[in-house]
């Protein structure tokens, strides 16, 4: 039942925005349904000032061909602009088990990478330390989420530290849900966010339209949730003010505004908790200037919808549909959390995925959890003058905790270039074991 | 979200004046604007007039003077190695990276290394079977400096068997790489495209009436449709390792008042090879007294250009003693033009070395870059 709890708590967290700081499970769900009061996350319920958690994400991971998407037969370039690099993704920052191009130049559109090529290997994917401070007499939280990467570069063996979020949340007003939230947050688009984290995903692996909704950027947040109890019901609005809109840092600078005007993204969400069923559907825009550019002539435009139904016997139903268009640029250079790239592009991109996942209903004292889960995500993708690529991947993964402390996750990708980019063989065995303390 | 849409343009407004260095535009052109922009004589590419880029038909032809017979881009004189040569801009960018090489594919039907390009496949009405390029104009990745790559492809092979690159690189068939190709996207439909100018004589230089040779021109495929190219040679470029197109000054003749350049209708002196080194950087080479531009005939056009430069150059008047292999070319010290050792007593400013010999502060490289197709002379 925990990693019911586990699963619930935190696909309900989508319209709360009260996001990463609560990856407790500590929350009775099922109480709080029967109570028709949804599900309410609350800082903790023993006030306790400081706490320190957090996680370790151990990998195993197994990739195919040459580990990237990448033909080996293909000269054209940029090579990313003609092949999904993010497919072949080994772990649950979406890190890829190689980006290698064989020399061909690249654009700025490429994932991180384990630079594993297609050698099995162990891989210490995260460890990820939280701090969180809560006073006792006052509605304020803090929080912030320190990130060690080690990573075997050309240059040897480096461990790259990432201050994921750091932010500071007023609630300003004790009967009623609204938070402020000012610093590094959490994204506020779709709900694919709410499983960023190793030990929160049911699975191992962000989908493909991960990179354009999950990243955690810099400004402003606020929550507002309205009760419903007559219509079983909660009505939400989450929106941020951000320096770099929803895309994952590989992609854009995160900790400065590079355009001097921040970009906009809020979501809309209804949720249902009845007795035997808990539905969420939700919409969210993203608009501002592109975050790749130091100008103002080129904007970036997101919608999305995203639908999770969850019924009593452990079958969760989940999926988002994205559509976002970045224009035509006309300056010189591009940025990217990973170093300057040469040119910016109009782009857009359609996809979305749909998952169904089964958490087992039984348990015991040591086996405290077992969900079952197939995905598919379809990605049409397009850079100004290039072909769109259509790719697609089924995902299939299980996980299995143990103690309420230790998840045990296998995850298979089966990706396939539809149109637009060269086949290759770039499907992925992936394994994690994550310990949360 | 129209709601949030209009708040948030207000703010992009609004905010407009606190956003950072955008950035200098990177910016390219094609053939393509230029004769999309030809109807508007005034229109300049990087400060290049789009008269001298590109001509209609009946529409002036610089230099040569007289009107175009038949449209098609504008021959420019130009010197390299203290020879007249003769060349076309097919291509020009501004503040923009130097451009990348794509691979072309050229559909083979055997593939022999020492003449990799005898067995190129034929349509049905003998003609070769199209190009397939990876990208078109519509990308600011283009470039007209495309490697040749063989895609071996069975005998017999009938109709268009690739019309995409992702198609022939899927195929997995073998390829074999080839010479670099000078090949610029003259218009991106089937259409007849853009060729080059020719006066009522023919296709010649416009200063010394040299006959030249035609482009040729050809069809390709970009993502399923086909479009038309100029054929600008073999091996016109050199690439580095990475794969970027290696530049070449170029030195156009300015004057300029502080940072204030106006572009004199000069030929400009070209890389010393300029058939091999045909990605030039624009430098502004800085006109100023003692030196002189000769004139072997008189052309009315220059010489009113010259003259509203406001520089006050001294001319030669015409004299049929000179070879008009002299035309235009600019002297270091005017006062050769009345040496009785005339034109061998000039120091002219008409190769690479002898411009690179003036002090720094004449020369001033600009952020244009251009493609320049070199017109060989015609094989009598």
């Amino acid at each position: 039942m925990s990693a019911l709890l586990l699963t619930l708590s935190l696909l309900a967290q989508a319209d709360a925005g009260a996001t990463e700081d609560f990856v407790d499970v500590d929350v009775d769900v099922d109480a709080a349904k029967a109570q028709g009061q949804g599900y309410t996350p609350t800082e903790s319920p023993t006030h306790e000032t400081l706490r320190l958690t957090g996680y370790i994400d151990v990998g195993f991971a197994k990739a195919f061909g040459t580990g990237s998407s990448f033909a080996a037969n293909d000269a054209r370039v940029p090579a990313d602009y003609l092949a999904d690099a993010f497919a072949p993704a080994v772990n649950s920052r979406g890190d890829v088990a190689s980006v290698e191009a064989g020399g061909r130049f690249t654009n700025g559109f490429l994932p991180r990478s384990m630079g594993l090529g297609a050698r099995p290997s162990f891989l210490l994917n995260t460890a990820s330390f939280d701090v969180r401070f809560t006073p006792k007499d006052w509605p304020v939280f803090v929080f912030a989420r320190v990130q060690l990467m080690p990573r075997l570069e050309a240059t040897g063996d480096r461990t790259r530290v990432e201050l994921q979020q750091a932010f500071g949340r007023l609630n300003p007003f004790k009967e009623h849900e609204f938070f402020l939230t000012v610093g590094r947050f959490d994204s506020v688009f779709g709900i694919e966010y709410l499983e960023n984290e190793a030990n929160l995903r049911p699975g191992i692996t962000p989908s493909l339209i991960a990179r354009y909704t999950t990243g955690q950027s810099l400004g402003v947040k606020a929550l507002y949730r309205a009760q419903v109890p007559a219509l079983w019901s909660a009505f939400s609005v989450n929106a941020a003010v951000t320096n770099s809109g929803t895309r994952i840092e590989a992609l854009v600078p995160v900790d400065q505004s590079v355009v001097g005007v921040p970009v906009a993204s809020a979501r809309l969400g209804w949720e249902l908790n009845a007795p035997k069923v808990q539905a969420k559907l939700g919409v969210s825009g993203l608009y501002g200037p592109r975050s790749d550019q130091r100008g103002l002539d080129a904007r970036q435009l997101a919608v999305a919808a995203d639908l999770r139904v969850y019924f009593f016997f452990g079958l969760s139903l989940a999926g988002e549909f994205l559509r976002l268009v970045d224009e035509k640029v006309s300056a010189e250079g591009k940025l990217t959390g990973q170093g300057p790239a040469e040119l910016g592009s109009a782009f857009d991109v359609w996809g979305g995925w749909g998952r169904v996942a089964w958490t087992v209903p039984w348990k015991t004292d040591a086996l405290t959890g077992v969900t079952l889960a197939v995905r598919y995500d379809r990605r049409l993708g397009r850079f100004e003058g290039f072909p769109q690529l259509v790719t697609d991947r089924l995902t299939v993964s299980a996980r299995v905790d143990l103690f309420d402390l230790v998840a045990l996750k296998v995850e298979g990708l089966f990706n396939r270039e539809v149109s637009g980019a060269v086949p290759v063989d770039n499907d992925v065995f992936t394994s994690s074991v994550v310990f949360t303390w | 979200m129209s709601l949030l849409k209009a708040v948030l343009a207000l703010a992009l407004l609004g905010l407009g004046a606190c956003a950072l260095d955008a950035g200098k535009p990177a910016r390219f052109w094609t053939i393509e604007d230029f004769g999309t922009a030809r109807a508007d004589a005034g229109a300049k590419f990087a400060g290049l007039e789009v008269t001298r880029l590109i001509a209609r038909e009946m529409d002036p032809l610089p230099w040569r003077g007289g009107t175009a017979a038949k449209p098609g881009l504008v021959v420019w004189p130009g010197f390299a190695l203290g020879a007249p040569r003769a060349f076309v801009i097919a291509d020009l960018w501004d503040e923009h990276p130097a451009p990348w090489v794509q691979p072309t594919y050229l559909l083979t039907t055997a593939y022999d290394p020492k003449a990799p390009l005898a067995s190129l496949l034929k349509r049905a009405d003998g003609s070769q079977h199209p190009s397939i390029f990876p990208v078109g104009t519509d990308t600011r990745f283009y470039s007209p400096f495309w490697r040749a790559t063989l895609v071996v492809v069975p005998e017999g092979s009938q109709g268009d068997v690739f019309t995409d690159a992702t198609a022939v690189v899927a195929s997995g068939r073998p390829q074999h790489q080839g010479p670099m190709v000078l090949c610029p996207i003259s218009a991106m439909d089937a259409g007849a495209g853009v060729q080059v100018a020719e006066s009522p004589t023919g296709l010649e230089h416009p200063l010394t009436r040299v006959p030249l040779q035609r482009l040729g021109a050809a069809a390709a495929f970009v993502d399923g449709k086909e479009i038309r190219y100029l054929a600008g040679g073999l091996n016109r470029a050199v690439v580095d390792e990475r794969g970027l197109v290696t530049e070449f000054p170029a030195y156009f003749f300015v004057v300029a008042e502080g940072d204030d350049v106006t572009p004199l209708p000069l030929p400009p002196v070209l890389p010393d090879e300029p058939l091999t080194q045909s990605l030039w950087r624009r430098v502004d080479v800085v006109v100023q007294p003692p030196m002189g531009v000769y004139f072997a005939t008189d052309l009315p056009a220059v010489r009113g250009a010259l003259d509203a430069a406001g520089v006050a150059l001294k001319v030669q008047a015409a004299d049929g003693g000179v070879s008009r292999d002299f035309s235009l070319r600019v002297a270091k010290d005017r006062a050769c033009f009345e040496d009785p050792n005339f034109p061998a007593a000039c120091s002219w400013l008409d190769g690479r070395a002898a411009v690179e010999a003036l002090p720094d502060s004449q020369r001033r490289a600009t952020g244009t870059l251009m493609t320049g197709v070199m017109l060989e002379r015609a094989t009598p």
